[in-house]
């Protein structure tokens, strides 16, 4: 395992073992990090079987021991991706780099109670869906986004439907570039509501199966089915048609 | 659009569980067996993979080059936090420990006394309940002999005195 500046920082600043970390905010599987999860044992079995068959859950039960190293191993391995999630979520680069901190720190205060129920990236990626769900809480609350009741996305309410009827709409055309199609992307991506986006993150840029994606989201796999589904639908009704005639019809 | 508009089409329920390979082998079959005969229910499914495949354009953001240090320092200034209302709260916490351990002392000997009180006979009753002997020893001495005033109580020849105002004085 390599070592770097985080390891040398806590090697001239021990972690003080004994503390009693309180674990704020975030109910969940240390277990404390889901209301619903809080009352789950995890049976030794299942947390061998998660031991020995994911890395990334040994080198959290290092961290649980107070291994700087190996808490570094496990940040340099997942902050491109836990940021990369998180941007696309909440459509803030820097929000999302806070956010990703504060995952982090989460994951750092709960590793006395760490014990491995599921998948080391599963566990995280839960922390990170309830990060940003509470930060897009309170970004609607303080009227900076326009969310709509149905928790639609940072582009106000019902964007999908703007963006379908754009689609579907009759108005002149004009070819689109590359970096046009990618912008119609991230605004159609940004349409979804945030449930469906991150279930769609999940599955696109995490490659997650909709069990891992249910665990994560605190949702049965028939509603991720679901959710999925209705995403997809969404997404093709917004990009066919510019994938079909390579042109963009002015958005209102 | 959200999670409560109109039913979905059970095909596109379908398919797109197929292309997530998210469905049993008899479904799959099914699903193999009729894109192969159904041009329909095989341009929808590559409507949605095309869908799909776009946002491989999404651009892979990274996190910055300071992220893990400042995470880091984040983590060490939270955990000084810790340690600093921690040690605020020590002595608070050692008067607690301490007042808790008085009283539960205090209250292990007040229990103590009580159960030892209850089992130990009191000498004073015993003397008590000997007293009428005692009041009457010099003639039960004379007299010497147990059986024989078993004998004269059983006959009824004790009788118990009258207890008057006279008497008592």
């Amino acid at each position: 395992m390599k070592t770097g500046p985080i390891a040398a920082f806590f090697a001239g600043r021990e972690p003080q073992i004994g503390i009693d970390w309180q674990f704020e905010g975030f109910p969940g599987k240390a277990h404390t990090f889901s209301r619903r999860r809080s009352a789950l044992v995890i049976s030794d079995t299942t947390a061998l079987r998660y031991e020995q068959s994911d890395p990334d859950v040994r080198l959290m039960l290092k961290v649980r021991d107070d291994d700087a190293a190996a808490f570094e191993e496990l940040m340099l391995r997942y902050q491109n991706r836990l940021v990369n999630i998180l941007r696309h979520l909440v459509s803030d680069g820097d929000l999302a780099e806070d956010l990703g901190q504060e995952v982090f720190l989460r994951v750092y205060r709960a590793r006395k109670r760490y014990v491995p129920g599921a998948k080391f990236s599963t566990w995280l990626f839960t922390i990170a869906n309830n990060v940003a769900l509470n930060a897009l809480r309170s970004k609607s609350r303080r009227h900076e986004v326009n969310l709509a009741a149905n928790e639609s996305g940072p582009m106000g309410a019902n964007p999908m439907e703007k963006m379908l009827l754009a689609a579907s709409s009759q108005m002149p055309v004009r070819q689109i570039d590359k970096s046009e199609m990618r912008a119609m992307v991230r605004e159609a991506l940004g349409a979804l509501n945030q449930r469906q986006r991150m279930a769609v993150l999940l599955n696109k840029f995490e490659d997650m199966s909709y069990a891992d994606i249910a665990e994560t989201m605190e949702l049965s796999p028939q509603a991720i089915k679901s959710l999925l589904a209705r995403a997809r639908e969404n997404l093709k009704l917004v990009i066919q048609p510019y994938l079909s005639d390579g042109e963009r019809p002015k958005v209102k | 659009m959200n999670d409560d508009s109109p039913e979905l089409d059970g095909d596109t329920l379908q398919l797109v569980a197929y292309l997530d390979g998210e469905l049993e082998a008899d479904e799959r079959r099914t699903v193999e067996e009729r894109l192969g005969t159904d041009e329909v229910y095989r341009l929808e499914m590559q409507l949605l993979q095309g869908a799909w495949d776009a946002l491989d354009q999404l651009p892979r953001h990274s996190a910055g080059e300071n992220f893990a240090h400042t995470t880091v320092a984040m983590i060490a200034l939270a955990g000084e936090q810790q340690q600093t209302e921690s040690q605020a709260d020590a002595p608070r916490r050692l008067r607690r420990q301490w007042l808790g351990g008085l009283i539960g002392m205090a209250a292990a000997a007040a229990i103590g006394f009580v159960a030892v009180s209850w089992s130990l006979p009191e000498e004073n009753t015993q003397l008590v309940e000997d007293l009428p002997v005692l009041e009457n020893l010099d003639a039960y001495q004379q007299v010497g002999d147990l059986d024989f005033l078993q004998g004269l109580q059983e006959a009824g020849l004790f009788v118990e005195d009258e207890v008057t105002d006279d008497s008592a004085t």
